[in-house]
């Protein structure tokens, strides 16, 4: 028999729980799920750290192979899903905005992003399509540059200087392997098969660029005497001569392993996307991380450097649109970003990249700040993958000492000439 | 004990019980069980084999089409424009170079193993075992870390060739024909004890009397490998051959992550092609056909083989 007081206890009891149950479930609306897909490198990592401070919303970054970082968002896209903030390299763009996969951002953006703080170019290469029209899809997420990574000691040793052209790199790389300090003079991420998205690629084209080429005419769609110019056979002869200072058996080397190499002591100089940067200066993960100095990479007749970095963009699939785009003014927000730059992100905010805090987050940050304002970019077309796969296939073959420089550079304008007549037969879109 | 039980459920459903399910005969739990089962695998199975043969006639791109309603009927243009282009005949020639040798390598080896294996010997369970452990890792797992041990520089292949035996290193991810043949090893490798495992039920399954007769009338070893292991074996090898060549045609993970379809096309493969034409460039009509001229050869080779078998085991077929 229980007595009343018993009775009361339990009561107490049961509504005590059915209370915090009930304020359990209603933190939990009022506390969505979003979601963040981005490719497995550092920055990715300290995305995680930093959304993990976002107060209004449970965020979860997830990093994925960067093979499949393009085909799982599409697909995802393809099934009307997926997570609620795809980061789209910037030439996927237009593939995204044909399909409606993007919210458009243009009149948010006006009331909610100080757009007057960013880096102008920054702005349209991560967001605007198509090019020069003012609509925006997306906004920075993170910056990013391939910077120069030599060993100061081995430079010391040798009496060398930074490189400004890449004909002097040539020549350090070629001198620092004779001299057997190190087995390496230059390495880089020579990878060209169709699991190396767009590795080789970002590499040379910044080489052709310098060396005075272009890759296509955006104006005409013309590739055929563009891709295939006496610029772009020279530059793509020099690659192949910058290739024999590393490895004989670098061809499918990929960002981990001239990571790996810098970080053994089995090479001098590599150039690589500044986020990768912690992965080389962090003394716990890198045994000569001591002995890395920064420089930006060089030109030659010109001097060009691929853009890297991503935007942010609103999935069209979305169940939760105010609060991601209350996420999105949180992440660009100036205070956010300096906490952004602070954990290894690159921001496009001209007022982040003039900050104190900045330049003291990393030491190769004021390299960066020099080396982004020389970026430049190639096709944001939809039928951008198809292109960009018959191009690394064939400068790996050519870089490799497989098939001759001209007959791939041939072989990638006409395959690359194809695609786009057959996409645009009435000429470029107007 | 069983005369209990059922007298223990025979109580159990005396009585209203009985009354309530008495329209759960046989025949309507045949249905309940069968019904839903049959619409699972129709949904699952022949619904997006019907659906892709629709599309393999449409210009549908998954992503650029906002639905397949908007989807273009092409006819046949997605196959013309197939059988047209260069580009998938050498993918089919790729894949060729790759699955031939590959399984006629695991044949040899396999049936080889399953021959010494087939003879009484201390520790030859552990041995068997031990002999199976590759067929049993994911592709991906294997794919890994067999681009370790080939790296050119670092790999521990290299090194044994280089440090240990004295001999050049080999570039076998970075060469366009050692790319290629290190795909066959890695597959050679990892397959091999799946010929020997059905070759070594067969074995086991040749009546010991033919041998016991065949030594009497002192036959050699050659006679009775000749006359009665290949023809006792063969039907389950052709089936084992059967299974890798379906297999191996559709290799997709362990080339990915070995070679990437690099350098260059070397090694692309037509399932590693046909990913990319489905979830790179997202022509999914293309894809579609694609996928439908890839059934066409399999099932065609697929034909030949148990056409093979069945002469073998002298059912007769009518060519």
């Amino acid at each position: 028999m229980r007595t009343k007081a018993q009775n009361g206890v339990v009561a107490l009891a049961v509504t005590a729980v059915l209370v915090a149950v009930a304020c359990g479930t209603q933190s939990g609306r009022a506390k969505p799920d979003l979601s963040v897909i981005w490719f497995s490198w550092p920055p990715c990592e300290a995305l995680g750290k930093l959304t993990a401070r976002y107060q209004d919303a449970n965020v979860k970054v997830t990093c994925i192979p960067i093979g499949q970082w393009h085909d799982q968002i599409f697909t995802d896209f393809a099934a009307r899903g997926g997570s609620d903030f795809p980061i789209l390299d910037s030439q996927w763009i237009g593939e995204a905005v044909t399909g409606g996969h993007l919210v458009e951002l243009t009149e948010w953006m006006k009331q909610n992003i100080e757009v007057s703080d960013y880096v102008p170019a920054a702005l349209a290469a991560y967001g605007e399509y198509p090019p020069g029209s003012g609509r925006y899809w997306g906004v920075p997420a993170m910056a990013d540059v391939q910077i120069l990574f030599y060993r100061k000691d081995v430079f010391q040793r040798l009496n060398l200087q930074p490189p400004k052209t890449w004909t002097e790199l040539l020549a350090h790389a070629r001198r620092i392997k004779q001299s057997g300090i190190v087995p390496y003079g230059f390495v880089w991420f020579w990878c060209g098969s169709a699991a190396c998205y767009d590795q080789i690629q970002t590499a040379w084209n910044q080489i052709a660029w310098s060396f005075g080429g272009e890759l296509w005419d955006p104006k005409t769609y013309r590739v055929e005497g563009v891709l295939n110019s006496p610029e772009n056979l020279r530059g793509l002869e020099f690659a192949r001569e910058l290739f024999k200072t590393g490895p004989e058996t670098g061809g499918n080397w990929t960002f981990s392993e001239v990571v790996d190499a810098m970080c053994t002591g089995q090479a001098a100089m590599t150039i690589i996307w500044i986020g990768f940067g912690p992965n080389l200066t962090d003394p716990s993960k890198c045994k000569e991380a001591g002995n890395f100095a920064f420089a930006v990479p060089p030109g030659e007749k010109r001097h060009f450097l691929s853009l890297g970095g991503m935007g942010l963009h609103v999935s069209a699939y979305t169940k939760n649109r105010d609060a991601a785009l209350a996420f999105v003014k949180w992440f660009e927000s100036r205070d956010t970003q300096i906490e952004w730059v602070k954990l290894g992100g690159y921001s496009a905010r001209i007022s982040v990249l003039n900050s104190e805090e900045f330049r003291k987050a990393a030491p190769y940050n004021a390299v960066f700040a020099e080396a982004y304002q020389k970026v430049k970019d190639f096709w944001n077309l939809p039928e951008y993958s198809s292109m960009l796969t018959i191009q690394g296939e064939q400068l790996n073959l050519a870089v490799t000492g497989q098939k001759d420089p001209k007959a791939a550079l041939d072989l990638i304008a006409r395959e690359q000439q194809r695609i786009l007549d057959k996409a645009y037969p009435k000429g470029p879109p107007k | 004990m069983a005369k209990t039980v059922d007298r223990w459920f025979a109580d159990k459903i005396d009585g209203p019980v009985r009354t309530r399910f008495a329209w759960l005969n046989d025949r309507v739990l045949t249905h309940l069980f069968v019904w839903p089962s049959m619409g699972l695998l129709l949904f699952v199975t022949v619904f997006p084999l019907i659906w892709s043969l629709y599309l393999s006639f449409t210009s549908y791109s998954v992503i650029r089409d906002p639905d397949w309603t908007r989807a273009r009927w092409v006819g046949l243009e997605n196959y013309a424009g197939l059988l047209g282009s260069v580009d998938l005949w050498t993918r089919f020639q790729v894949s060729a170079a790759f699955v031939v040798p590959a399984v006629a390598l695991e044949f040899v080896l396999g049936f080889g193993i399953a021959l010494l294996l087939n003879r009484e010997f201390r520790g030859r369970s552990l041995l068997s075992t031990l002999i199976l452990i590759p067929m049993m890792l994911p592709p991906v797992v294997v794919g890994l870390f067999w681009r370790f041990l080939l790296q050119g520089d670092i790999g521990i292949v290299n090194y044994f060739l280089r440090d240990v035996l004295g001999l050049a290193e080999v570039p076998w991810l970075t060469d366009r024909r050692a790319a290629l043949a290190s795909l066959v090893l890695v597959d050679v490798w990892q397959w091999t004890p799946f010929v020997t495992l059905i070759a070594m039920a067969g074995l086991s399954a040749v009546p010991r009397y033919l041998y016991e007769a065949a030594e009497v009338d002192r036959a050699s070893t050659w006679f009775r490998f000749r006359h009665i292991t290949l023809p006792l074996v063969l039907p389950l090898l052709i089936i084992a051959i059967l299974f890798r060549l379906m297999d191996a045609y559709r290799l997709f993970e362990l080339a990915w992550v070995l070679t990437g379809g690099g350098p260059g096309e070397a090694t692309k493969v037509l399932p590693i092609h046909l990913y990319k034409v489905a979830f790179g460039d997202f022509r999914t009509g293309v894809a579609s056909a694609m996928g439908y001229l890839m059934l066409v050869v399999i099932v065609a080779l697929a034909n030949l083989l148990i056409r093979a078998i069945r002469r073998l085991r002298g059912e007769g077929y009518a060519p």
